[in-house]
């Protein structure tokens, strides 16, 4: 019952995106559920579906009137969503064509989940399908399709599919566990659950071992000692599907490996408890001191639309800072010039070599004037900004670059400047057209429209 | 050739210390580094050499290569000693994304403390559908309850997308694969660090008059 209530949840969290509900996928499925148990029962009274609903949604507490109208709206809107349809018996439902094909999608899914050792008969029979077709190439083609890719594949997807389902609820299931049991309840919860998630992987692990023989009779065949182009290309691709569920199997094992090391520090988890209760506390206590500034309406010059809110933490909630990086001036040469007298400098002085010194003082001065001219450039082009709504970058480069006559400032003044009207929101436009001067024809730039921001 | 008053600043491994460049850099920028598999070749240099780092910061930047153990690993970080400290620049984190990486916490500690890896829509559909935290994220991104519609969406996405960039930059969050699936690492334990006195103090904080009228 336990493991059936999993697998809706599984179900209703992997289409939640089909059902404007998720009590909704859990409803259909619940009733395909009974189909499958009973393929006779394929039609269900309104009783059924509305204990279903009731079930699911869990409003006991509600008033019969106020469920009787929730009923006829939830049961109105599975109807025009197609997910439901009339019977032609009056007050009766059954699933549409639609609803059973996604919950049977699913149940072919989750099905191995119920019997892990099916892919040792199914790995048993493609190969012994594989030693009778081995040695002709269309025989061989027509396995690679129909028994490979139609069965084994799809077996392995499951399979490791299952796997992971039963991994994953696991760690949901501990982390439930594990607020309210105690320290020697826990640890023997933990371990009987890891118990039946090993046996499987184990059952599953001997199971893959199989893959090897296809591997090797795949090798050892005419067909192969033929060296067959088309052939050749199959095994490639057979042995690197294969390779892809190898990898989710380990992966698998590693993520059991991973829930054994918390577990192995269960001590410390339960130990360090009561500090997480009071963090718990911390938290709810940030939550709701928090205010929104301000909130402003949509950024819809993103075009994707969204909220923006300037949050507020309490005044208990200290800023986090964190070192960002070094400022320039620290980075420049005349940094490390004047960096005190220490008996290094003194030393290193005496013994530098005087064209040397010159030579990086003239380097760091015309950096610096570059740097200068740029950030000038930079304030030119803000002014012109502030006046135009839109500017044609082209231009403002070729003025630039007639001005400096420094392919240097200009290329690297580009980029400082559009990533600068980037970071302020500017809108940055690239044409397919370019400019040049004509004084300088090896030297074009694209046609770039610069925009305020919205 | 050495001259006889010549000081020493740093003296490395001899079998990494082509490290240095990059693990100086990390630590620089504000990066955490840990024992992890993305980090591991930096964390061992660190580990190897850490002696003779701390001093070079020290001497050199007045600042501390910190070192915390958690329980089951170790991160380092750089820090400068003193707040006045100028060969620095120091970035606050914002407001958005310090809220976000307490949930987080609180998430991972408390509700998913088996599940290693998270989803970025896991944690929507928590902030969506968890009946503790759904009303008061609506009330502080939406000033009120909001139907689940494509911009509620879109604001949370963009809340948990750009908060989880930041917090890869300073090396507490990992992305495996793709843009989906993330790790919390082990530096991800400092925010509790950094707020351990408020949390030991806090029933205290919740009564005192000035909290409650703010």
């Amino acid at each position: 019952m336990e493991k059936y209530h999993k697998i809706l949840e599984i179900f209703a969290d992997r289409f939640s995106q089909f059902f404007p509900e998720t009590e909704d996928a859990k409803i259909l499925f619940s009733l395909y559920i009974k189909n499958k148990q009973n393929p006779e029962k394929f039609i269900f009274s309104e009783a059924e579906v509305r204990e279903l609903i009731r079930k699911h949604y869990k409003e006991e507490n509600e008033s019969d009137k106020e469920q009787r109208k929730k009923f006829f709206d939830r049961l109105q809107r599975l109807l025009s969503s197609s997910f439901l349809e009339r019977a032609e018996e009056r007050q009766c439902f059954l699933l549409s064509e639609y609803s059973n094909q996604l919950c049977l999608l699913f149940f072919q899914k989750i099905e191995p989940l119920l019997n892990p050792s099916e892919i040792e008969r199914t790995i048993d029979d493609v190969l012994l399908t594989l030693k009778i077709n081995s040695d002709e190439i269309v025989r061989f083609e027509h396995w690679f399709e129909k028994d490979f890719k139609g069965k084994l594949k799809i077996e392995l997807a499951n399979q490791t599919n299952a796997l992971e389902f039963q991994i994953k609820n696991m760690k949901d299931d501990l982390s439930e566990c594990n607020k309210n049991m105690d320290l020697l309840e826990f640890s023997q919860y933990i371990t009987n659950q890891m118990d039946i998630v090993i046996e499987q992987r184990i059952k599953l692990s001997k199971a893959f071992n199989g893959l090897d023989s296809i591997s090797d009779t795949l090798s050892d065949c005419n067909l192969s000692k033929s060296s067959n182009y088309d052939f050749l290309i199959m095994k490639s691709i057979l042995n690197e599907m294969l390779s892809v569920y190898r990898n989710k199997l380990d992966k698998s094992g590693e993520e059991i490996s991973r829930i054994k090391g918390i577990a192995n520090n269960l001590f410390d988890i339960i130990d360090k408890k009561p500090f997480y209760r009071k963090f718990e506390s911390f938290f709810f206590a940030v939550l709701e001191n928090s205010t929104t500034d301000k909130i402003t309406t949509r950024k819809d010059s993103e075009q994707i639309l969204f909220f923006v809110s300037e949050i507020v933490l309490p005044n208990f909630v200290k800023e986090i800072e964190i070192i960002k990086d070094t400022p320039n001036e620290y980075l420049f040469p005349d940094y490390y010039e004047s960096f005190g007298t220490s008996k290094n400098q003194k030393v290193e002085n005496f013994i530098k070599d005087q064209d040397k010194l010159i030579e990086a003082e003239r380097k760091s001065i015309q950096r610096r004037h570059k740097a200068q001219r740029i950030e000038f450039w930079l304030e030119n082009l803000r002014e012109q900004l502030n006046e135009k709504e839109e500017l044609n970058y082209a231009e403002f480069y070729l003025e630039m670059m007639n001005q400096e006559q420094d392919l240097e400032i200009a290329i690297k003044g580009t980029e400082h400047f559009l990533k600068t009207l980037r970071k302020e929101n500017f809108k940055i436009e690239t044409t397919n057209e370019f400019s040049y001067n004509s004084q300088q024809p090896n030297n074009a730039i694209w046609n770039i429209r610069i925009k305020k921001p919205f | 050739m050495e001259h006889p008053n010549q000081e020493t600043l740093l003296t490395l491994s001899s079998y990494n210390f082509e490290r240095f460049a990059e693990a100086d850099n990390l630590l620089r920028s504000g990066v955490h580094i840990q024992n992890h598999k993305s980090q591991r070749r930096i964390f061992d240099f660190i580990e190897d050499n850490i002696i003779p780092l701390k001093k070079f910061y020290e001497m050199l930047y007045n600042a501390k290569l910190y070192e915390q153990t958690t329980v089951d690993n170790k991160y380092y970080y750089l820090d400068a000693v003193d707040a006045q400290n100028k060969i620095f620049n120091r970035a606050k984190l914002d407001q958005q994304t310090t809220l976000f990486a307490i949930f987080l916490y609180w998430l991972h500690k408390m509700e998913k403390q088996f599940s290693f890896y998270l989803t970025k829509q896991e944690i929507i559909e928590i902030l969506n559908s968890h009946h503790r935290i759904r009303p008061h994220i609506q009330k502080i991104f939406f000033g009120s309850e909001k139907e689940d519609t494509l911009s509620v969406h879109k604001t949370l996405d963009n809340w948990v997308s750009s908060s989880l960039n930041k917090l890869v930059k300073i090396g507490w969050v990992y992305f495996p694969d793709d843009d989906e699936k993330f790790e919390l690492l082990p530096a991800f334990e400092r925010i509790a660090e950094i707020y351990k006195d408020v949390i030991y103090d806090i029933d205290n904080i919740k009564t005192t008059s000035d909290f409650q009228n703010q």
